[in-house]
């Protein structure tokens, strides 16, 4: 290992094998601080490098480049790790340069195990080593995922990392073509995406897709889907419009009785403070009548409007659909 | 490990112990008859892939409890509370929509030989209320049958709950194995049942299974030889043509099969654990069995929209009645109070109820099949309520 000073374009940074997140160059608040403190004192610790086949490939340090570079400095002190460097050992270092964002998420933490398999890590070494070192569990299982994950379109995994989506909801995604997912993707300026809404939406378009043995650009082309997708509503209310229009497709029997339920519960006008209640599966034949009062008087008014024969004949109907 | 092809493509492999203490069994003595070399080896590993295990056939001694209540039993769901005698495990048949596929730790497919000590259990457990009647069925985790050629156990069994007069075996298959039952001293005492549904089904969801001709001309066999049988349209299964492919299949049974002789008829709809939607839809991309409107029930299991269980059921129970099996004890499998009640007019109390009205139902239509007129507290288990 020896200490040197590089110049800016001999370091591989924005191709470097060591790079786990796409090269960033744009302005944050901790960069702008960064890049206030190497003006002032200049670098202070050394980036790191590795010589590989005649480059020096960046391993640590891509913040200080990109405000080095900003800022002109092209002469960067480079602490150089020979070539002969065990490739496990490498990584050993990227984890503990980089573990801030490599293991404060799942995404990141699938970046770095798809980085080390691409740089021909053994999986025993990945499960045995590298998932432990992750606070994983040392499976096969859990690679297999990491890895899925890590294989997801890029803008995939921005969304996921954005959105800090658990490593059970990255491997939901992976179950998804990726036209589907890339479907979604396009959509994201007008809906609420979150994950559980990623999720739901993705399994009942498989599941209505599957039903009706239709591909995806048949179900695009519904008039209905684009009447909720160009609503000049809200992200949030035309995500709870597509959330209503897919599961409507889905469920249709069930969707038809519930608007039906519905209708009969309005038209029963129940006094104030008094509720039904029923099991939205249908499979609980039982209605639940709360009634809520903040004064003893409020208690008589309530049940006698009850005896109404409109709500009488409401309540008859509606457990003829449960 | 030993194993050869026969004629079904299984292998045949078996354990250890088989050589000493499964070695004069029927299931031993028919692999001999075979001709298929069979030789002791040690524990094969378990498996948990279920076609895997489907590929050889494991000769083993009884391990373990084998005599059980059904394990559907669930409080807000009624059960039949039939017990269940595990000689089977795995099966050699593919249903897109079989439970096993989630179920089982160890998917290996195969036969308890040693039939004694099965039974030995059953007396143990049942000996204590003799004027209880029990029926008892092999069918929990494979089908009854399908290997009898094979193996022989279910004969054997058959022969040991002749002599029983509290019990009464049910032997459940999808199969037209029925040779090796038709000259045993059966005495009444074992009914055989099959799981019936329409021919497109059958096709599409019940790979390798026999068709419906050929169930019901096993039934026809069976009937010869006096056996009582019985029905079991479950699960249905929703699909375009449900109502006529129904309507065929009753029509079908109806024609061989005399209600007088039918012991009972069940009925239930496709259900099964969230998680197995997937494992089902990625194992059999063909299958259409999930596309109905499906919702997670109260006992952790998902099935068809209650409102359509019901259009199905009464359907169903229509079709029967038109054909002469209003007589016949019908009950639904693993149902709600309250759909029985909107399907077949009426709701057991309780699994206890529905055993007992059963029962009774037996004692009544099959003169000398239940020794005792059955005694509704005997049936009550609040344990299982």
């Amino acid at each position: 290992m020896a200490d040197r000073i590089l110049t800016r374009d001999a370091i591989e940074a924005e191709y470097s094998r060591y790079r786990i997140v796409p090269f960033q160059a744009e302005t944050s608040p901790s960069l702008l601080s960064l890049e206030r403190s190497i003006a002032a004192e200049g670098i202070l610790s050394p980036l790191i490098v590795h010589e590989y086949a005649g480059t020096h490939q960046l391993v640590d340090g891509f913040k200080r480049l990109v405000c080095a570079t900003r800022l002109g400095i092209d002469a960067l002190p480079c602490r150089i790790l020979p070539e002969v460097t065990s490739m496990a050992s490498m990584l050993e270092l990227v984890l503990h340069e980089q573990r801030s964002f490599i293991a404060s998420s799942a995404v990141g933490q699938a970046r770095f195990i798809r980085m080390a398999r691409d740089l021909g890590v053994a999986r025993t070494v990945l499960i045995q080593r590298f998932l432990p070192a992750l606070n994983l569990q040392a499976h096969p299982r859990v690679l297999d995922r990491l890895l899925a994950v890590g294989s997801l379109p890029e803008e995939v995994l921005a969304l996921c990392e954005q959105k800090h989506f658990s490593l059970k909801q990255c491997v939901h995604l992976t179950k998804h073509p990726p036209e589907w997912l890339a479907q979604f993707l396009r959509w994201r300026d007008r809906l609420a995406i979150t994950a559980s809404v990623l999720e739901e939406l993705l399994d009942r378009f498989r599941e209505t897709l599957r039903i009706e043995q239709i591909p995806l650009e048949e179900l695009l082309k519904a008039p209905e889907l684009n009447v909720v997708l160009e609503a000049g509503a809200s992200p949030q209310e035309r995500t709870q419009k597509l959330r209503a229009w897919i599961r409507a497709r889905r469920f249709p029997r069930l969707t038809a009785i519930e608007s039906r339920m519905q209708q009969t519960y309005e038209a029963m006008k129940l006094p104030r403070g008094v509720t039904l209640h029923w099991d939205p599966t249908l499979e609980r034949r039982e209605l639940e009548l709360r009634i809520e009062f903040t004064e003893p008087d409020q208690l008589g008014p309530q049940l006698e409007a009850l005896s109404e024969e409109n709500i009488a004949a409401g309540i008859k109907q509606l457990f003829e659909d449960l | 490990m030993d194993s050869v092809k026969t004629s079904k493509g299984l292998g045949i492999v078996s354990d250890a112990s088989f050589s000493e203490r499964v070695r004069d069994t029927a299931a031993a003595n028919t692999i001999q008859r075979w001709d298929l070399p069979v030789s002791a080896i040690d524990d094969t590993p378990k498996t948990r892939d279920l076609r895997e295990g489907k590929r050889h056939l494991h000769i083993s001694e009884n391990r373990g409890e084998a005599f059980h209540d059904c394990a559907s039993n669930h409080p807000d769901y009624l059960c039949c509370n039939i017990k269940v005698l595990a000689a089977v495990s795995n099966c050699p048949y593919e249903c897109s929509y079989c439970f096993l596929q989630n179920y089982l730790t160890d998917t290996r497919l195969s036969v308890v030989a040693d039939v004694d000590a099965l039974m030995r259990e059953v007396d143990e457990k049942t000996a204590g209320e003799p004027q209880h009647f029990y029926r008892v069925g092999t069918w929990e985790l494979g089908d009854s049958l399908a290997l009898e050629p094979l193996t022989r156990t279910a004969s054997e069994l058959v022969r040991a709950f002749a002599k029983r007069p509290n019990l009464l075996l049910e032997l459940r298959t999808k199969s037209d194995e029925v040779g090796e039952l038709l000259d045993l001293p059966h005495r009444g005492r074992t009914v055989v049942s099959w799981t019936l549904n329409p021919e497109e089904v059958v096709r599409r969801e019940e790979y390798r299974t026999a068709s419906v001709e050929a169930r019901i001309n096993a039934m026809r066999r069976v009937l010869d030889a006096g056996y009582p049988v019985a029905l079991h349209f479950d699960p249905m299964l929703y699909y375009p043509n449900w109502k006529s492919g129904y309507a065929d299949l009753i029509h079908q049974v109806f024609a061989v099969v005399p209600p007088q002789r039918v012991a009972w008829i069940s009925i239930g709809s496709l259900r099964f654990n969230p998680e197995m939607k997937r494992t089902m839809e990625d194992a059999y991309p063909g299958s259409r069995a999930t596309c109905a409107e499906m919702l997670l029930g109260d006992d952790g299991k998902v099935r068809y929209l209650k409102p359509l269980r019901i259009e199905m059921y009464r359907h169903l129970v229509a079709l029967l009645h038109r054909h002469g099996y209003a007589e016949t004890f019908m009950y639904l499998c693993m149902e709600r109070p309250d759909v029985w009640k909107r399907v077949l007019g009426f709701q057991p109390e309780s699994s206890g109820h529905h055993d007992y009205l059963l029962t009774k139902s037996l004692f009544e239509r099959f003169p000398g099949l239940v020794p005792h007129e059955p005694v509704r507290a005997l049936y009550d288990q609040p344990d299982h309520e």
